[in-house]
């Protein structure tokens, strides 16, 4: 359990770290773009092809990261309305439904990586797999932190009895 | 096929599973039960939703947005605001809307402007005698302004679901707008000065006291001026310009202003990255769900539809205007955007309502919703910010959003405001 655990925070240290690269490196290569088209007078067809895969990736990376911080947009308002005990086993039942919609999205983006394995890209001629695999990827990281969430969800469940009356909200 | 993608989408929102997953999953839903496409191809729209290079300005405008907050830019705004009009009666609440304004031509985002400057507004308006609902329903208020004033990342975002306008032509068009809006505001402010009899904070600044200001508000200035000159000047895309605009941000806040330290640096990277993807994922999974509308052809059956019983576009844009105020309290204003737009657009197009006019009624309509319960973001960033309970910030708020409608209608009806700018700036014919 512990290791699971800990090994989840690595994973999504990790992704914190190679989301931060992705937004730096986008952000200075079209500054470079920019400076080398008006000043230098050269400008790269590459640079803003890889500036938008970045931005895919930067996408499904930045998705785990939320996914982990509780900052995807949800409505929580008719939940917390709920008296706290069905609120969270509607919450429960929301995470689950979610985890397996990320697991058929990891199938089907990962179908959708291996037919495009030889297309190539417009200007770096690098194989477009190199793109799409972000998705499978980050599905598949998203999926985890939310049966993380789900664990944790059920375990409360579990922990409280029915007319339970602790302090907060599982969600902030 | 429409009716299972409703009825996914309306349980989804209920049971508070996030918006970008919730569109995803009433476009993928219908596309397996019909078995008549791969169901891949759901994944494959999400991905051309998402790979595209003017998107590229979001995380540009939000990180130059963060950069500058970092580097204590609000403060300097809200000085400048000051010196302008803190002298009147009720004046730290005209400074508030003022800097709302100014801040507006950085950061392009409501939410960046409820959290960032509203924190030190609020602060500011308590300690000087306001009482805190009104000093936290004018934040609120005002922080809608900022994605309508130029430079906007919800326009960005539009004219990338949207063809038929420009990205420039849309930063030209929010211009009057916006300060349509701000000037609602402040009359709003105003009479509840007189009424409440607010303090008069301030005696009128000296000329040494402003220039300072202004010359302390103008490194701020200048990141508008770069991103609109360069891109209605065509030196700049949207998204050169945005990168430019860290560029700059970066050099005031570690070289002119000292301000900005290296270490925070990481945590404003991050932190825009998943600012970024929240966006963006709801861009690409809307992108599925629009695309899944198209195949049934329902715009063009509600073009029809709508068409057949009145021609008249004061009628369609009333009807826009109930409809997008409504849509706009429930939904996330992005979402909305993405899913409408492409529905409502080719009826507008057949009445001949102008693509930018309807465009700033459209985006000045979802703005008005952030302040509107039930679920007004910006509300509940700014309670949030103040500690007031949302329902305080809600009713405090109320004789705002009145003003804001009332610009609205004005906005709807009077096309001619919003267009007079774009039309001398040669966007359109």
């Amino acid at each position: 359990m512990k290791a699971a655990q800990q090994s989840l925070a690595a994973m999504n240290a990790a992704t914190r770290v190679l989301l931060g690269i992705c937004v730096a490196a986008t952000v200075t290569l079209v500054a470079t773009q920019v400076f080398m088209r008006y000043v230098v007078g050269q400008s790269f067809a590459w640079v803003d092809e890889i500036a938008r895969y970045l931005l895919v990736w930067i996408g499904f990376l930045g998705a785990v990261v939320a996914a982990r911080s509780r900052s995807h947009i949800c409505i929580e308002m008719l939940v917390n309305a709920l008296p706290r005990r069905i609120g969270r086993i509607v919450t429960a039942a929301m995470l689950a439904i979610l985890v397996a919609f990320l697991v058929v999205l990891v199938r089907e983006s990962w179908i959708l990586t291996d037919r495009v394995w030889l297309q190539r890209s417009a200007a770096m001629r690098i194989s477009v797999a190199w793109v799409y695999a972000a998705a499978p990827i980050g599905f598949a990281l998203m999926a985890i932190n939310f049966a993380a969430q789900l664990a944790e969800t059920v375990r409360e469940i579990l922990r409280s009895g029915p007319d339970e009356q602790v302090e907060a909200r599982p969600h902030p | 096929m429409i009716l299972v993608m409703a009825v996914v989408f309306v349980i989804g929102l209920a049971i508070g599973m996030p918006v970008a997953f919730v569109i995803g999953l009433s476009a993928y839903i219908p596309v397996l039960l019909a078995e008549t496409v791969p169901t891949f191809v759901v994944v494959q729209r999400v991905m051309f939703g998402m790979d595209s290079f003017p998107l590229l300005a979001i995380p540009f405008f939000i990180l130059a947005g963060e950069l500058m907050l970092e580097a204590g830019i609000a403060e300097r705004l809200v000085r400048f605001a000051q010196v302008l009009v803190g002298h009147v009666r009720g004046g730290l609440a005209h400074v508030n809307v003022l800097a709302s304004v100014f801040f507006a031509g950085i950061s392009g985002s409501a939410l960046a402007d409820a959290a960032g400057l509203g924190k030190i507004e609020i602060r500011m308006m308590q300690k000087a005698g306001y009482d805190a609902e009104f000093s936290a329903a004018v934040t609120a208020a005002s922080a809608t302004v900022g994605p309508i004033i130029p430079p906007s990342i919800l326009m960005v975002i539009y004219a990338v679901v949207e063809p038929k306008v420009s990205i420039g032509g849309l930063f030209m068009t929010g211009f009057v707008p916006g300060v349509l809006m701000a000037l609602a505001l402040m009359i709003v402010c105003h009479l509840t000065a007189r009424r409440r009899n607010y303090p008069v904070s301030q005696r009128i600044a000296t000329l040494t006291e402003v220039a300072r200001a202004t010359i302390d508000g103008f490194v701020a200035l200048v990141m508008p001026a770069i991103i609109l000159g360069g891109i209605l000047g065509g030196v700049f895309t949207a998204t050169e310009a945005g990168a430019a605009a860290v560029v700059y941000a970066l050099v005031i806040g570690l070289f002119v202003l000292r301000t900005l330290k290296l270490a925070a640096l990481p945590e404003l990277l991050v932190r825009t990255g998943v600012t970024t993807a929240t966006v963006l994922l709801i861009i690409g999974m809307a992108n599925a769900m629009s695309w899944l509308l198209a195949t049934q052809q329902v715009p063009q059956t509600l073009a029809k539809l709508f068409t057949a019983w009145s021609s008249a576009p004061w009628m369609f844009l009333l009807l826009v205007n109930v409809c997008m105020l409504v849509v706009g309290t429930f939904m996330d204003i992005t979402a909305a955007m993405l899913i409408f737009v492409p529905i409502f657009s080719p009826i507008a197009l057949a009445l001949g309502i102008e693509p930018l006019h309807f465009a700033i009624v459209i985006i000045v309509n979802l703005m008005i919703g952030t302040v509107t319960p039930p679920l007004g973001t910006v509300v509940y960033v700014v309670s949030a910010v103040s500690g007031l309970r949302v329902e305080r910030v809600f009713r405090a708020v109320t004789p705002f959003t009145l003003a804001l409608i009332g610009a609205l209608l004005l906005i709807t009806y009077v096309p001619v405001l919003s267009l007079t700018l774009p039309r001398l700036m040669g966007y359109m014919r």
